[in-house]
């Protein structure tokens, strides 16, 4: 009953309020989550580790979001698919931008509540959705 | 009208006025209107060869109340006198309350005159000894000074200096030069015309400049302030929602409410920046309007499923109206005009009592696809009608305010904008203690694939 794959998330977040609400929320949903607070540590976790799934803040310290997909596109490694932007910036360039590297999504933060971020985000994992780790 | 007009001239005057007529009229800039004036003369007409050595425009400056050299003829003589001069060329100004100079004699008595003695028309401002020894050294022995008129008024004086004596002086030398001098002032008047005309021109451009400036730093803003914005109310919203949703104890009733109240106002405070970004970007034409093929229907019953709980909260009957088995087909941006009908239904929602009726209707006519949303609310008054659709129009707050669940103010301002963008018309029709009814009419679009049915 528990042999389902385990589902490994990172958070890259900079404000630590939300990034412990999310990550809060994604382990109650049975997921693995890791959490970056900056650009360079997101970097770092994405180059060095697999994901399922990537939530990706924007504007960051150090290296911010776009810097992010541009260093990963250069060591081609990072399946862009996996990203789902996860940021409060309006600006439409940007985000355009980002788009463009193929990333899968893009989610305004302040529009969402916990729950349905939380559906979004099984939505993007498709049927892999796991409870395994619940109770 | 100017006196060559009206005596008859020999032809050669006429001819050589008509050159230096033409000379003069050939641009509109001030600067070399002015300067082929005191040139033409001498190099068009061969004055120099007469014994004519500088000319001098001078103009009336009402402000200072002086007459200023304006312009000099690029002359030997005239760089010798220029170089001489204790003053710079044009701050050779002659005070209008100077009446013993000459120039000034001249234009306030609208006759030429002429002298052999430069004192008589450069002091002031030089000293006597100073004007003679300029005179002396650029060796000019008669200065001719002529009004220079516009409009009945005379507006200057030009100066022309000789190396000969003023009885040398031809009478058709005179008649041309008299002659030239009257239409110096109709073309000096045109000419600082435009180039006011000109100079305006420019600072309006440079303004624009500055105000597109400003209008990228606006947007810049906007943007930075809504992420800023956004995330502390992000985190308001969120633990709101998780104390009220995921509270590891029951909460009281009264805390619950507490709870419900800031969440809503967090709500409203998110919508009011979401609601500023779109306008922000109307404004720019920035707004992306998709262009999909899809039925208006659709979205109507998606808006109606989503906002009859609130209505049923309200004991209001909501009601939608369409043809069985009917397809309204339009061409736009399916997420956008569900905001406007989102928005409409919203409003109908704030300003309709317990018992009233919201009906949306949707019907297919020749060229357009009319959705219309009525309700039984308070109703607008005529003369707010026409306010509804403009941004932070008074009516909007007023209105809002009478509700208990106020808007932005922006909301029927950017439906219109969308409406609009869609090559759609959005009207109201209202009385008040009545209800009000608005209507959206978009152009029809021809479905493609025909009758596709969606999967659910």
């Amino acid at each position: 009953m528990t042999d389902q794959k385990i589902i490994k998330i990172l958070v890259v977040e900079d404000e630590q309020d939300l990034r412990d609400l999310y990550v809060q929320i994604l382990q109650q949903e049975g997921y693995v989550v890791d959490n970056a607070e900056d650009g360079e540590k997101a970097y770092d976790k994405l180059s060095k580790n697999e994901y399922d799934l990537v939530l990706l803040d924007i504007i960051l310290p150090k290296m911010d979001g776009l810097q992010i997909l541009e260093k990963l596109a250069k060591i081609n490694k990072m399946k862009f698919d996996k990203i789902v932007l996860l940021t409060n910036l309006g600006q439409d360039l940007v985000v355009a931008k980002a788009l463009d590297y193929g990333v899968r999504g893009y989610m305004i933060k302040s529009d969402y509540t916990p729950e349905e971020i939380v559906n979004e985000i099984k939505g993007y994992l498709g049927n892999e959705t796991v409870k395994s780790a619940l109770q | 009208m100017p006196d060559y007009i009206k005596k008859p001239k020999r032809k050669q005057t006429v001819e050589a006025i008509w050159r230096l007529e033409k000379l003069i009229l050939d641009t509109l800039d001030f600067e070399d209107v002015v300067q082929r004036t005191v040139d033409g003369i001498l190099h068009e007409l061969g004055f120099l060869k007469l014994g004519y050595r500088i000319v001098v425009l001078a103009l009336v400056n009402e402000n200072k109340k002086v007459l200023e050299r304006i312009a000099i003829s690029q002359t030997k003589e005239a760089m010798e006198a220029v170089e001489e001069s204790p003053l710079p060329f044009p701050s050779i100004d002659v005070p209008l309350s100077a009446n013993n100079n000459l120039c000034i004699k001249v234009l306030k008595g609208h006759k030429f005159s002429y002298t052999e003695s430069w004192p008589d028309i450069l002091c002031p401002p030089f000293t006597s000894e100073k004007a003679s020894e300029i005179q002396k050294t650029v060796g000019i022995k008669t200065s001719f000074i002529c009004p220079v008129r516009a409009k009945q008024k005379t507006i200057g004086v030009m100066i022309f200096s000789l190396v000969k004596e003023f009885s040398e002086i031809s009478a058709d030398e005179k008649e041309l030069i008299l002659n030239f001098t009257d239409i110096v002032g109709l073309a000096v008047q045109n000419a600082r015309l435009y180039s006011s005309v000109e100079e305006t021109y420019k600072r309006l451009k440079k303004a624009n400049a500055r105000l597109k400036e400003l209008d990228v730093l606006k947007d810049e803003f906007v943007s930075i302030a809504s992420h800023e914005l956004r995330t502390p109310m992000t985190a308001i919203k969120s633990y709101l929602w998780m104390a009220i949703n995921k509270s590891p104890q029951k909460l009281s009733p009264q805390l619950k409410k507490y709870l419900d109240i800031s969440y809503q106002s967090t709500e409203r405070l998110i919508h009011l920046v979401n609601d500023m970004l779109t306008v922000s970007r109307i404004e720019r034409n920035k707004i992306e309007i998709k262009q999909e093929f899809f039925d208006v229907s659709e979205i109507l019953q998606l808006v109606h499923d989503e906002l009859k709980i609130s209505a049923e909260e309200k004991n209001i009957t909501f009601t939608l109206t369409k043809a069985e088995g009917e397809k309204y087909p339009v061409k736009g941006d399916r997420e956008k005009l569900r905001e406007v009908f989102q928005n409409l239904v919203g409003n109908a929602l704030k300003f309709t009592s317990s018992k009233g009726t919201i009906a949306i209707q949707c019907e297919k006519k020749a060229k357009t696809v009319v959705v219309s949303v009525s309700d039984t609310g308070s109703g607008i008054q005529k003369e707010d009608q026409s306010k509804l659709f403009k941004k932070f129009s008074k009516i909007d707050y007023s209105y809002s305010k009478h509700s208990n669940q106020p808007g932005t103010g922006f909301g029927l301002y950017i439906s219109k904008q969308i409406v609009s963008l869609h090559h759609g018309d959005i009207t109201v029709q209202s009385e008040v203690g009545e209800g009000s009814t608005f209507t959206v009419a978009l152009p029809r679009a021809i479905l493609k694939g025909g009758g596709k049915k969606k999967n659910d």
